[in-house]
Order: C-alpha cells, then sequence, then structure tokens
C-alpha cells in the first residue's frame, strides 16, 4: 500500500490501517532517537508520540509534498530537539550515551566490540545537536540528502556542510581516544 | 517525489566534496551526481583514496546499531479519538446559511432515487399496451365535446 493510501485509511479511523503505520515505522522511529538523545525511555516516547500525531493528523498529510517517512521523521526530529533544548543536555550526552549503552549491550558483546562502540557513540554524542541530526539522518535513517535538508529546514549545500564537519570531528574524537 | 535522472557532470573538486559529506557508499551520494561520480573514480587514484578513508569511517559508524524496547500493543489499544475531519467549502457554506444542512444531508441524499423514481414515472410513457377495455376506459376516458346546442 502507498503513503497516500495507507494515511487516507488512517485518516478515517482505521486502526488496522494504522497498525501498518506503527509496525513499519515504530521501530524505524525509536531508532533514530536513540541516536538523537541517547535515552532509551524517552526514545520510545517520541516513537510513539509521533505516531500519535500521525493518528491525530493524518489528514494533514499530503503525499504529493513528502514521502511519509519524511513526515515522520520532520515530526519526530522537532520532538527530539524540544527535548534537548527542554534538559539543555547536549554536554552530558556523552555519559548518557555510555551509561545507555552499556546496561543494554554488556551481555551480547565482548569487552572489545563494546569498547569500540562506546568509543563511536562517546563521538557522536560530543556532536552539536546540527551535526549529529544531519548525520543520523543521512547516515542511519536511509533518507536522501533532499529529504534530510528538507527536515532539517536547510539548503542542500548546508546540509553538505554539516556532513563535513560532523565527519571530521566523529574521525578526530575517535583518533584522540584510541 | 520525482528525482531527476540527469547526470551533472563533475569536478575533482565536487567529487571530493561528495565523498567528505556521505562517505563511500553511492546509495547515499546525490542520485543525480552518482554515475558521474563513480565513473570518475575509475579514473582517479587520488579519489579512490578519500574513498578508502571514507569507508573506514563508514565501517565504524556501522557498528553502532542501539537496542529497541519499543511496545507499540499499548500505543495501539489506548489511542485517542480523532478530531473530525474538515469540511470542504461548499459544506462550510451551506452550514453558514443553513444550520441544520449537516444533520439534514444524509436523508437528502438518501431521498434522490425516491425523487428521481418519482418524476420518471410521471413524465414516461405507459409500459404496457396490453390493457383490457375496462383498464383503458378507467385510465383514459373519453373526452365529452361541449356544444352550445
Amino acid at each position: 500500500m502507498d503513503d497516500g493510501a495507507l494515511m487516507e485509511r488512517v485518516s478515517r479511523g482505521d486502526r488496522e490501517a494504522f497498525t501498518v503505520l506503527v509496525k513499519q515505522y515504530a521501530p524505524v522511529l525509536e531508532r533514530f532517537a536513540i541516536r538523537l538523545i541517547f535515552q532509551q525511555h524517552q526514545a520510545e516516547e517520541v516513537a510513539q508520540e509521533t505516531l500519535t500525531r500521525a493518528w491525530l493528523k493524518a489528514c494533514d498529510y499530503d503525499p504529493k509534498r513528502a514521502r511519509l517517512s519524511t513526515w515522520l521523521h520532520q515530526i519526530a526530529h522537532n520532538l527530539c530537539v524540544d527535548i534537548l533544548r527542554r534538559q539543555d543536555r547536549e554536554l552530558p550526552l556523552a555519559h548518557e550515551a555510555e551509561r545507555g549503552l552499556t546496561a543494554a549491550d554488556t551481555a551480547e558483546n565482548s569487552m572489545s566490540t563494546l569498547e569500540s562502540k562506546n568509543m563511536i557513540v562517546k563521538a557522536i554524542a560530543v556532536l552539536s545537536e546540527r551535526h549529529r541530526t544531519a548525520l543520523v539522518l543521512t547516515y542511519y535513517q536511509c533518507l536522501s540528502n533532499r529529504e534530510v535538508a528538507e527536515i532539517m529546514g536547510v539548503s542542500l549545500r548546508a546540509l553538505e556542510s554539516l556532513l563535513v564537519r560532523a565527519r571530521q570531528q566523529v574521525k578526530v574524537t575517535l583518533e584522540e581516544s584510541q | 517525489m520525482k528525482r531527476s535522472s540527469f547526470q551533472k557532470p563533475l569536478s575533482k573538486t565536487r567529487a571530493q566534496e561528495i565523498l567528505n559529506a556521505y562517505g563511500a557508499d553511492p546509495e547515499r551520494w546525490p542520485e543525480d551526481e552518482r554515475q558521474s561520480l563513480i565513473q570518475l573514480l575509475a579514473q582517479s587514484p587520488e579519489l579512490q583514496a578519500l574513498r578508502e578513508t571514507g569507508a573506514h569511517l563508514d565501517g565504524l559508524l556501522d557498528e553502532w546499531q542501539p537496542k529497541l524496547s519499543c511496545s507499540t500493543d499499548t500505543l495501539i489499544s489506548s489511542l485517542p479519538a480523532q478530531p473530525q475531519r474538515k469540511q470542504n467549502w461548499s459544506d462550510q457554506l451551506a452550514a453558514f446559511f443553513f444550520p441544520g444542512y449537516m444533520a439534514w444531508r444524509q436523508a437528502m441524499l438518501a431521498g434522490i432515487p425516491l425523487m428521481l423514481g418519482f418524476i420518471w414515472g410521471l413524465s414516461g410513457e405507459p409500459l404496457a399496451d396490453d390493457w383490457t377495455e375496462t383498464e383503458f376506459l378507467i385510465f383514459n376516458p373519453p373526452l365529452e365535446v361541449i356544444t352550445d346546442e
């Protein structure tokens, strides 16, 4: 079922269509939120709130203007930015990231893998919110550069500048921590 | 969304910008520059080296795959009621002039076939021509000619 048809059904209160939407996008949105705010519980809330808003505002979705994935990421991004601004916790994120990751992954990974993961997570956590968002949307969320630029409200050139800077900074942080 | 299949000619500087921004995976490169960059890469060892550096960082970034705990059952079972759908302009206009219009709309729609049937029944020719003489006289009484006599 295409985006437009699915959301048309959702806008008419079709719970079966909404279940399809949830199964498809809840994991994608939760992963996106974890990578931006580094807190499992809040990331889950972001995914749920995004999908609840999609249910309530399904009439506003226009498939001619954006893919459903872009629209949902835009809502989730705004929610994540609100959380980050409210808590003003860009600096403590590295610690938060390490704590969350260690708790979840220790049982399944060897120490060397875990250390390597921790380094990556920390390197991403110390990025500014704009640089992190550009990197996460482009690298992990399988969105095109045009879609990422649209979600962030920037030009393609500005997005590329953010990406170059983000990748450079991650590289430097990883080199420093080795 | 429409995507252009037109491939822009690419300078070496632009190729470096793309590799530095998007990394080594062609899937992430801008679609309208992808083919040109692939062709340029085949001819330039310098760009190939830059791509390898990008691939190393891509590999490290790939290692971070967070665990999920998303429980969707609660979300689906506790959905709030949806707001009413927006009326189109003709409905808004009708509701403004005739406040009870929306309540009567369905009844009016249901009445349309009834009205059409009634009109058609009145205006149509009789369907059967096998009337008995008595029926014919009842439904088509002879006209009396009134004279002054």
